[in-house]
């Protein structure tokens, strides 16, 4: 039997069908739905990010050299990052479904969803809302995000101390981690510090500087005057505390 | 529509009628295509079997989802592009030959190799070569030749055939009539 016949036979037969136009819409629906969440949840993992290095002064961390460097390396949230990359590669999966997109080069629509999400996500970080959230985590009042917040929202530096100068004495200051500790900074002749800058009680710093039984010798000293960079208020009026 | 008049109308007018519920029509395109099919599928699935079984499939695919071509593009390349997934899928299962899930072609820009005027030219002779080389190389540049070389695809034709950029089409039609040139050389045909 010829094949025109074979075919035909089948359509007549109903053995072979044709899907209803409305399958078609459906799916393409579906398929924009999710790259609509794919692209949105990329966005808002890059806007936290944004939010976790900003609320966590890690801009600073390079101001101290290499030393800073490395430790903004090992402190990256790496888990986050591999899943952005991962979420990009997924959304560049499934844009290449698209005319527009598989004529040209991956390099092209990569570099545009690097762009686009990188800006916007940027954008997003510098929205007030992580904030907001951040407090309804750690008042473990937000039912979803709440883990996520609440453990990658604060990061730890292995050596790199935020806090708020208590109080200032010769050999340096006390200072109040945002954990509620109270450390001793000593400060010596080697300590990096910008020159001409002063540190006053209730400044808000960077100190780096390896922790050894609550005493921190100071490699370097910044300070910071974004007040976005995430801060407790101070519990209690330091018995330290000196007028300025 | 009577079927002289079908005879005459262009694919996509026929593909139309089909969508609307002429299913008799579909027949047509299959006498048109099948020809093409099937020597598409010889050139390109060498040492398989089952050829005519791949391009019933095609036929039935393309009958189950005509719903989803769009008119205003070209029939053909829908055709193309469904013949090109079923072959592939059937080189997968076989597992004879390397495919790769990405192709590194794909990354970046290339300048777009002229789409040769002295194609004529170069056909003639090119053929008799093709026949002789073809089982040698990969799928990837073996595809491109005969959509090329023998279907007659231009490189846009091709691209939308493969989902890759057009660039890309010229880039390995290059590399496959190197490999080509260097298969010949060693056995001196």
């Amino acid at each position: 039997m010829l094949l025109k016949e074979t075919i035909q036979e089948k359509i007549r037969s109903g053995a072979l069908t044709m899907k209803p136009k409305v399958y078609f819409v459906l799916r393409g629906l579906l398929y924009l739905v999710g790259m609509l969440l794919v692209l949105g949840l990329t966005f808002y993992l890059i806007g936290f990010i944004a939010f976790m290095f900003r609320a966590n002064g890690v801009f600073i961390l390079p101001e101290f050299g290499l030393r800073g460097v490395r430790t903004l390396f090992v402190s990256l949230p790496w888990f986050l990052i591999v899943l952005v990359v991962v979420l990009v590669i997924i959304l560049e999966l499934l844009s290449r479904h698209f005319f527009f997109v598989y004529r040209w080069p991956i390099v092209y629509s990569l570099l545009g969803f690097v762009v686009v999400l990188g800006a916007g996500g940027a954008l997003l970080g510098q929205l007030s809302i992580h904030e907001s959230m951040m407090r309804l985590a750690e008042e473990r009042s937000l039912p979803f995000a709440g883990p996520l917040y609440r453990h990658f929202g604060r990061m730890h530096f292995p050596d790199g101390h935020i806090g708020t100068i208590l109080a200032t004495s010769t050999s340096g200051f006390s200072l109040l981690v945002r954990d509620g500790n109270i450390y001793a900074v000593m400060v010596t002749p080697g300590t990096r510090f910008p020159h001409g800058q002063l540190i006053m009680p209730d400044d808000v710093v960077m100190v780096m500087g390896l922790l050894d039984d609550e005493r921190i010798e100071a490699f370097g000293i910044r300070k910071i005057d974004d007040v976005r960079v995430m801060m407790p208020r101070p519990p209690f009026p330091s018995p330290f505390l000196q007028p300025r | 529509m009577t079927t002289h008049t079908l005879q005459e109308s262009a694919d996509e007018r026929i593909a139309k009628q089909v969508q609307s519920g002429d299913t008799e029509a579909f027949g047509v395109l299959v006498e048109r295509y099948e020809a093409k099919m099937l020597r598409y599928g010889r050139k390109f699935l060498f040492n398989y079997n089952d050829i005519e079984d791949a391009v019933q499939t095609v036929f039935i695919k393309a009958y189950a989802n005509i719903q989803s071509f769009n008119v205003t593009r070209k029939f053909s390349s829908w055709l193309y592009r469904i013949a090109h997934n079923t072959f592939i899928n059937m080189i997968k299962k076989k597992g004879r030959e390397p495919l790769l899930f990405f192709e590194p072609d794909t990354i970046l820009f290339h300048s777009v190799p002229d789409d040769r005027a002295d194609k004529e030219v170069e056909l003639r002779g090119i053929r008799e070569v093709l026949d002789h080389g073809l089982e040698k190389l990969d799928p990837k540049y073996r595809e491109v030749l005969v959509l090329y070389y023998f279907e007659e695809k231009d490189y846009r034709e091709i691209a939308e055939i493969l989902h890759v950029p057009v660039a890309t089409v010229g880039v390995r039609l290059k590399r496959a009539r190197e490999r080509l040139k260097s298969f010949i050389k060693e056995e001196k045909i």
